[in-house]
């Protein structure tokens, strides 16, 4: 009989980590989360500095990235099918990268970014509280973060996406 | 080509795990087969899948998915083959490699056994075999080929990239592993033979040796961690820390249990519940790590169906135990244990407090699960909790734990105890007050820490001498006691390095320039220079600081922080100077304008964390081999 009640309780740890696995919500919470983007003011790849200045007004996708990360390859087709589907700006900002490359780079493969800022010592990408590129960034009218993707923007991420611009244009 | 070897040996293994599993049918017909040929068949083609994918990430083999994602061909020679555990698939063939290893060590080398028994047993094992198996190829197969070939690799993850961590797994997963063939034998004893002194003989070589590769993985792991992710501890209670310390506590207990069901014919099931739940907690561990359930510094592997898959192996195995233990727990007869002051009595004591620790740290290590599952708040269980509750459990058991050795079975005289235990309390009180007046202040629970490690020293200690009757009778002393004295008196090391490594640790972070200079303890570091590096697949900076104390030069330290392009990850390499009491210890990390932050330690004891651990695991070596070869 004693082992009865273990047996129980092994049944309902179990039951629980079931439903943990299937709740999938894995997504790292960022504390900087309905904040206000940091403040910054970067060097751009063309004339104008890129700053928050730019986020005025504008739901946007701030997306850190590089030439040298893989992964952001294979992102960066899916950044031109987000433009596709919705019409929305993507703010660049360029981690730890080498200019030549990175201009060879948007060559080959196509730009799909407004404008692209330049975070050449990573510095600002702390500030975000990047942990690993590629990450991006949603913001809304009033320059305050929305949501956060850790690593590639896929289709099921541009889904979500989608669906976060829409309740925020809605709003 | 490679890819094929390793697909025909994992399918012809499943093969052979399930033939021999179903030989079990044939015993009660008495017409079974001897279980040595298909155990080393499988034994052979596990090894032989397991060498394939070694020589596909030696040789760069990119068109295997799994080398793809986790090796570079500019990898040292070192990481590429170590890289073929350093992810979730490679990892999981070589436990599944060291499970059958240790079916074949036992078919081969057990001479103890009787045949039918040992066909039992490894037929049982045969069964987790299979299990794994179909695990390994429908889930998570490392042979899956990507097409076109890919020039290059992904890299593995740079922490990965290290000795320490290196070798590891391998000595975590004998451990783990070992723990299966104590299932084994316990399953298997409730259809041949009962429950007795014998059994208690057999099984214990097995968990002698699971332990001790279990202590040395552990220690391994924890070495790492202190100084290569560089925040100067070597415990942070993380979630899959916890998932191994936890069988390793239940094999503590099962350890000193079987000690009492071979003496005293007592405590029969709760050993086999033990030898159950050991190896329950290793196949959750496995389960908290792999699935990805709790966000971790190790979480490498996360992926839902895996944990689905992996969690249905655990209820398999734990609800088959409990439903064996239900059926025919109500045969065993075992003998009732009266006396407290005994060594049996110390022993229940110390399981008992084994056990409510084990609790105590898996309540801590999925409380956030339930937390989230039930109110969607999300927390995590930080050291504070546990590092109280393991303190007071353990404290009353490193007591007992001094003496319990030298009290007699059955029944032992209190008055005579009482004598022995006040020349060591004089002597631990002796060594505390010596290190309360040398140096260090620090807080009151450090000279508890100190008060208990010499306690236990001490009890070890006399108990030695008076068994040896003081060095005159060495010769008559068996490796099995010598053992235990080893293990014993590492633990009390241990136990001071704790103490000394986290109580009374200096911490400074400071920014510094090149040509400044920093004072700690009674050292001074100068900052002399830094240089750019350049490593066969990273780039990073190397600080020099020249180490003096009181003027004098002792040694250049180099402290690193490097940079994985491929895998676009920084890692430290922390440059740590050890005089045997004690560690001087520099992390680098981000420069600021022409400055670089630093991180200083000065720890007290913490080598002989290590050392502690090393003799805890060389003890239960000596007690492994006594057990094994000599002992009829």
């Amino acid at each position: 009989m004693k082992y009865l009640s273990l047996f129980i309780i092994t049944i309902f740890i179990f039951i629980c980590f079931l439903f943990a696995l299937n709740k999938n919500d894995k997504d790292l919470k960022s504390v900087f989360i309905n904040k206000e983007a940091p403040e910054f003011n970067l060097k751009s790849l063309k004339k104008n500095n890129l700053s928050n200045k730019d986020f005025e007004n504008e739901i946007l996708l701030v997306n850190f990235f590089a030439s040298w990360c893989i992964p952001c390859i294979v992102e960066h087709d899916f950044l031109f099918e987000l433009k596709k589907q919705k019409e929305i700006k993507i703010y660049g900002i360029n981690y730890k990268d080498n200019i030549k490359d990175l201009e060879n780079w948007l060559n080959k493969l196509g730009n799909p970014y407004t404008k692209i800022g330049i975070d050449k010592s990573g510095l600002n990408s702390i500030d975000w509280g990047v942990n690993g590129i590629p990450e991006s960034f949603l913001i809304d009218k009033d320059g305050i973060i929305r949501h956060k993707v850790n690593g590639i923007i896929d289709n099921k991420q541009i889904k979500i996406l989608i669906e976060k611009i829409d309740y925020l244009e809605k709003k | 080509m490679t890819a094929i070897i390793g697909n025909i040996s994992l399918i012809l293994a499943i093969f052979f795990s399930c033939y021999q599993f179903l030989n079990i049918r044939n015993i009660k017909k008495k017409r079974f087969f001897n279980p040595d040929r298909t155990i080393s068949i499988q034994f052979f083609l596990i090894l032989l899948a397991f060498l394939s994918l070694m020589y596909a990430y030696i040789v760069s083999d990119f068109s295997i998915l799994n080398v793809y994602q986790n090796s570079h061909s500019a990898k040292p020679l070192l990481y590429k083959i170590t890289g073929v555990w350093g992810n979730h698939e490679g990892s999981m063939l070589l436990w599944v490699l060291v499970l059958v290893f240790f079916g074949f060590l036992i078919s081969k080398f057990d001479k103890r056994l009787d045949l039918s028994y040992k066909t039992l047993t490894l037929s049982f094992q045969s069964l987790i075999t299979l299990i794994f198996l179909l695990f390994i190829f429908l889930t998570s197969n490392p042979f899956i080929i990507i097409s076109p070939t890919p020039l290059n690799g992904q890299d593995l993850n740079p922490l990965l990239q290290d000795p320490g961590l290196a070798f590891h797994p391998p000595n975590l997963y004998i451990g783990y592993v070992g723990l299966s063939i104590v299932f084994s034998f316990t399953i298997a004893r409730f259809y041949k033979g009962k429950f007795d002194s014998t059994w208690a003989r057999l099984i214990k070589p097995w968990v002698l040796l699971s332990w001790s590769f279990l202590t040395l993985g552990i220690s391994l792991g924890s070495w790492w961690a202190y100084y290569e992710l560089g925040w100067g501890g070597f415990w942070f209670w993380d979630p899959v820390e916890n998932a191994s310390l936890m069988p390793w506590l239940c094999a503590t207990a099962l350890l000193h249990s079987t000690l009492v069901l071979e003496k005293r014919n007592a405590l029969i099931k709760w050993t086999v519940l033990l030898a159950f739940l050991s190896f329950s907690f290793s196949l959750i561990g496995t389960f908290l790590v792999r699935s990805g359930i709790i966000t971790s510094v190790h979480s490498f592997a996360s992926d839902p169906t895996r944990g689905v898959f992996i969690l249905i192996i655990c209820a398999f195995f734990i609800f088959s135990s409990f439903i064996l233990l239900i059926k025919k727990g109500k045969l065993i007869k075992e003998e009732k244990l009266v006396t407290p002051i005994s060594k049996e009595g110390a022993i229940v004591f110390n399981n008992l407090l084994m056990i409510a620790l084990l609790l105590t740290i898996f309540i801590g290590t999925i409380y956030p699960i339930f937390l989230d599952i039930f109110t969607g708040e999300q927390i995590s269980v930080g050291p504070p909790y546990f590092n109280i509750t393991t303190t007071l459990i353990m404290a009353p058991a490193i007591i007992v734990m001094a003496f319990a050795p030298m009290i007699n079975w059955k029944k032992d005289d209190f008055n005579g105890l009482i004598s022995r235990l006040k020349t060591i309390l004089f002597l631990s009180l002796l060594v505390t007050l010596i290190f309360f007046y040398i140096k260090f202040q620090g807080p009151i629970i450090a000279l508890v820490g100190i008060f208990l490690a010499a306690w236990l020293f001490f009890g070890t200690l006399i108990n030695f001498f008076e068994r040896t009757n003081y060095l005159k009778k060495l010769k008559h002393l068996n490796n099995q006691y010598l053992g235990m004295i080893v293990a014993h008196l590492g633990v009390a090391i241990f136990i001071a390095g704790v103490t000394g490594s986290t109580l009374w640790k200096i911490e400074k972070i400071k920014t510094l320039k090149v040509g400044e200079k920093i004072s700690l303890n009674n050292y001074s570091l100068n900052f002399d220079k830094i240089k750019k590096i350049k490593g066969k697949n990273y780039i990073g900076h190397e600080a020099e600081f020249n180490l003096y104390k009181k003027n004098k030069f002792i040694k250049t330290l180099k402290p690193q922080k490097r940079f994985y392009p491929v895998q676009e990850f920084p890692t430290t390499e922390a440059a740590i100077y050890s005089r045997g009491i004690s560690d001087i210890y520099i992390a680098m990390s981000e420069p600021v304008n022409d400055s670089w932050i630093f991180r200083f330690h000065y720890s007290p004891l913490t080598p002989w964390i290590w050392i502690g651990s090393i003799m805890a695991f060389l003890g239960g070596i000596l007690s492994f081999s006594y057990r094994m070869f000599k002992q009829k």
